[in-house]
């Protein structure tokens, strides 16, 4: 059969899979929804004597740690890209998905970044 | 090197095989051709019926004080101008073109579900229908194409006006639910050998993308859709203020789905774009990676935006900033895209044929709608313009822009492939001027009239105003446009009977849809190709004959049934030979069983309505029996020296794809519901209830003992050999818990009397429906083993236990969910 001679899929496992693949997003939309709907309860729930201060504290610390999750998630998938670069590696498909994946952390490590900046801005609770 | 088989005997069996009936029984036919074109003219015609109902809008505010229509009819004329444009148009027609393309891009002879996806144009069809009748009949809806409460409630909407709407809509986008499970499964795992994700056309990201959205996207909708319909049908106060409603969780919900819809609309367009532009550039897409990253990043923004539709409304300054960032994100990675096909067009030798002029509209009017969408994304900037004729100018920019010309450039593009007949390239230009003049002319004023402070949705304004003028414009403009449209369509209609013969790939493309006859063969390709990079048709010139001549994959002759291959998601390994099913009544037969159920609905005829219901549950049993194997799937030579078991024996077959993408539909509907309880429960005025659901603790017990059971049947290995103790576990587990559920129920009281009440009874009718189901499940599989014991595959357990397995997690969460408000402040 013609172009039988291509065969060997599974000589790059070290791809990554789709979800991997856009971990970097997913980490994005947690943050997203863990800030929207923890200043929602915060405001309700944290008593108001305490409330901007402790409300922003802890939003910032939750801010925080989704950014340092997005920034573990684009330096491996860099490392892997440098990697499959240094070793000379011309599989496509691994370097492909790799690279995606490197573009799609270090964006939406850039998304968490901007979409938790107006903590730094706005007070919270203010109606 | 495969043999050549008799070449014309191959492709007479293929066609054999494969072709649809013709007369009056083509109307059975399922194969993805077929229903991409219905899809595409069912959309057209619906685009004709739009327009129609936008001239008659530009008529009215042609003039002020205008007495052309009154304002009842004015306002079911621009209700259902919005609702038939963004439902049943627009994405109908991106949907069917992706029916239409996409098996033929990625190397497959039809899509994963071919009877799922000519129920989804049934339901379309039906649901359009409901809506198109209600019109005829004056009865169209008339609070908006976002159906805003309390406007389209019982108090102000008394009539069955919204109530077509609601049912209608929700009717078709079942279609689109439908349509986004298909193509995942497809795209997924319907590839050519060789065809990895790194070497996908970029119209596939693109549509995968956008079925991802619609099954996270439209749920919001529906969930909201529903409440309303209990709401007017039943008085349960979900959006009733003074009863712990609020107006509010409506806009939420529907913003939820409405702006990511948006995205929905522009990023199919968009791949048709990514597709065409290296084309006529002749040269591959700059930026592979990068626009595969935007795309991926719009996706997931632009779920992100949905309160800028509300900045006006009262949210915490903090939330709203929270937005406002997100919104002006999204920019980003629309601008990778645009400067990708910039970088392609520039670096390439550009061919300025007729798609190309349409795609260089697309490129300046998109632009432009795209920088008032940053204009708008801007909060102080938002509230001044919001309701105003500037928001329209805004969309019409972004949706027509982003939409309607890339269409219109695809289908000029892909013109030849479907007919065999090249267009016109005068009437095809000259439309073009038509549209682009009278567009601008149309949108481009109405950014001042909104400055000036016109608001949306009024039919009548004063003299004074200062907004004669540009109104007249606008008008004029509109039906510039209108003539443009006609050109347009003149040209298709006439092209179909003079048009010249269109050579083989008469674009020099290199995507593989044109590695076949125009139009093309029922089979798509007499073999199937082994892909080697990103345009198969620039790598290797002579695919075409290899595959023509049988020598790829799939060349047996006589091939005994449909078959296709199925891919592994990432290297594009074959992995199994996929059965496909052939021409069938049974989607018109499920289709008109749920049209009758939703029509029962719409005229209150709720033993009718449960009688359908029942009757469509009854059709899909036997739709799956009927495709079950009954019989050990045998091996299949799918080249020399490769044999490739049957789908239902190959682990992550595309049935279990397809079951998991219906299930994160379903869990987007749900965690809509549960946003809707936190939302009424921290937002609403009128809290507390008057008695919360107090289950008695022996109740919740068996409830929760029973939904933990029915999870760890799901997790449980799946194996063939213990199938009858799992199923009858399941069935079990599943009808202890349906009885559960209908005890709570009765303690819910009067369900009319709080909003609270109200969504623990949605919640516990969600709980009852997934335990039905799965009883029904646990029923057909031990039906299964009992007839077909020894055809039985373990992928049929793994496909039913997600079900299973989701029922008992998601209802451990709700009955938790439930336990955890009481009380609440």
């Amino acid at each position: 059969m013609k172009g039988s001679g291509m065969r060997g899929w599974n000589a790059s496992s070290s791809s990554p899979g789709v979800w991997r693949a856009i971990a970097g997003f997913i980490v994005w939309a947690s943050a997203f929804v863990v800030l929207y709907a923890g200043h929602a309860l915060g405001c309700v729930y944290v008593p108001s004597s305490i409330q901007p201060a402790t409300v922003t504290a802890a939003l910032v610390v939750l801010w925080a740690v989704h950014m340092a999750a997005g920034a573990a998630l684009a330096w491996r998938s860099g490392g892997r890209l440098r990697l499959l670069r240094h070793d000379g590696d011309c599989r496509v498909r691994a370097r492909f998905m790799w690279r995606a994946a490197f573009l799609i952390d270090a964006s939406a490590l850039g998304a968490t970044f901007v979409t938790g900046l107006p903590l730094l801005a706005f007070p919270a609770c203010h109606p | 090197m495969r043999e050549a088989p008799d070449n014309a005997a191959l492709h007479r069996a293929l066609d054999e095989h494969w072709r649809s009936p013709q007369g009056w029984r083509g109307w059975s036919a399922v194969n993805h051709t077929a229903m991409g074109r219905r899809f595409m003219v069912a959309a057209l015609c619906f685009f004709l019926v739009g327009g129609v109902l936008a001239m008659l809008i530009r008529a009215q505010l042609a003039t002020s004080h205008s007495g052309f229509l009154d304002s009842e009819l004015y306002s079911q004329i621009f209700t259902m101008h919005g609702t038939v444009m963004m439902f049943l148009f627009a994405i109908p027609m991106l949907e069917g073109f992706a029916f239409y393309l996409l098996p033929k891009m990625l190397g497959a002879r039809d899509l994963a579900f071919p009877r799922l996806g000519a129920y989804a144009w049934w339901c379309y069809l039906f649901g359009g229908l409901i809506l198109m009748v209600g019109m005829a009949l004056g009865l169209a809806p008339s609070s908006g194409w976002f159906m805003y409460t309390p406007l389209s409630g019982r108090q102000y909407t008394p009539g069955i006006n919204s109530d077509i709407w609601l049912i209608g809509i929700t009717f078709a986008e079942i279609s689109a639910l439908c349509g986004a499970v298909e193509l995942i499964a497809t795209i997924l795992k319907m590839r050519a050998p060789g065809m990895s994700l790194a070497r996908m056309p970029l119209f596939a990201w693109y549509m995968l993308v956008t079925a991802g959205m619609i099954l996270v996207g439209f749920p919001p909708l529906i969930l909201g859709s529903i409440l309303l319909e209990l709401e007017r049908a039943f008085g349960l106060p979900f959006f009733t203020v003074e009863l712990g409603g609020d107006n509010l969780l409506w806009q939420h919900l529907f913003w939820m789905f409405g702006h990511p819809e948006v995205y929905i609309i522009f990023l199919p367009a968009a791949g048709l774009v990514s597709t065409m532009i290296p084309t006529f550039a002749r040269h591959p897409i700059v930026g592979h990676a990068w626009v595969v990253n935007g795309v991926v990043a719009m996706g997931f923004l632009s779920f992100g935006l949905w309160v800028h539709h509300m900045f006006t409304v009262g949210i915490p300054q903090l939330s709203l900033a929270f937005f406002s960032a997100a919104s002006m994100l999204v920019a980003v990675p629309t601008a990778i895209q645009f400067f990708a096909w910039i970088a392609t067009l520039w670096s390439g030798s550009v061919r300025l044929r007729l798609p190309m002029l349409y795609l260089g509209g697309f490129l300046v009017i998109f632009v432009l709608g795209g920088l008032t969408g940053v204009m708008v994304a801007l909060i102080p900037f938002n509230v001044q313009v919001h309701d105003t004729h500037f928001i329209v100018a805004h969309m019409h920019y972004v949706l027509i822009g982003g939409a309607v010309f890339p269409l219109m450039a695809a289908t000029y593009y892909w013109m030849p492939h479907l007919s065999g007949r090249m267009p016109s390239a005068r009437l095809g230009s000259t439309a073009f001027w038509f549209v682009f003049a009278g567009f601008n002319l149309t949108f481009l004023p109405m950014h001042l009239t909104g400055l000036l402070g016109m608001p949306r949705r009024i039919f009548v304004y004063a003299e004074d105003s200062g907004w004669d003028t540009l109104n007249l414009l606008s008008s004029l403009g509109g039906f510039i446009q209108a003539i443009g449209f006609g050109i347009f369509l003149l040209d298709i209609v006439l092209h179909a009977r003079k048009g010249d013969p269109a050579r083989h790939n008469p674009w020099s493309a290199g995507t593989l849809e044109w590695a076949m006859p125009m139009p093309p063969p029922s089979y798509n390709f007499a073999s199937i190709p082994e892909i080697r990079g990103r345009y198969p048709l620039w790598d290797e010139p002579e695919l075409n004959d290899d595959i023509e001549e049988g020598r790829m994959w799939l060349a047996a002759c006589p091939p005994p049934t449909r078959q296709t291959l199925s891919v592994d998601v990432i290297t594009g390994e074959p992995r199994s030979v996929i059965h496909l099913p052939g021409p069938t009544w049974m989607p018109l037969y499920c289709g008109i069983a749920t049209a009758v159920f939703f029509l029962a609905l719409l005229f209150k005829g709720y033993a009718v309505a449960l009688a359908g219901a029942a009757v469509t549950v009854l059709l899909f049993a036997c739709w799956a029996w009927q495709l079950a194997p009954k019989g050990r799937p045998p091996r299949v030579d799918a080249s020399p020296g490769i044999d490739l078991p049957g789908h239902w024996a190959a682990r992550g077959s595309p049935g279990w794809w397809g079951m998991a993408c219906a299930l994160a539909a379903d869990a987007t509907l749900l965690a809509s519901l549960i946003f809707g309880c936190l939302f009424l429960n921290l937002y609403a005025p009128n809290w507390p209830p008057p008695h919360w659901l107090e289950p008695a603790p022996w109740l919740a017990g068996i409830l929760a003992a029973a939904l933990a059971g029915l999870l760890a049947t799901a997790l449980a290995r799946p194996a063939a050999s213990r199938a009858i103790g799992l199923e009858a576990a399941a069935a079990v587990c599943a009808a202890v818990a349906l009885a559960a559920v209908v005890l709570l129920v009765r303690q819910v009281g009067s369900p009319s009397q709080h909003a609270y009440l109200a969504l623990m009874l949605v919640v516990l009718i969600y709980m009852g429906v997934h335990l039905g189901a799965a009883l029904i499940m646990s029923l057909y599989g031990l039906c299964r083993r009992v007839r077909h014991s020894h055809a039985v595959c373990d992928e049929e357990l793994r496909i039913a236990s997600l079900w299973t397995g989701y029922t008992g997690l998601s209802g451990l969460g709700l009955l938790a969910l439930m336990l955890l408000m009481r009380g609440s402040p």
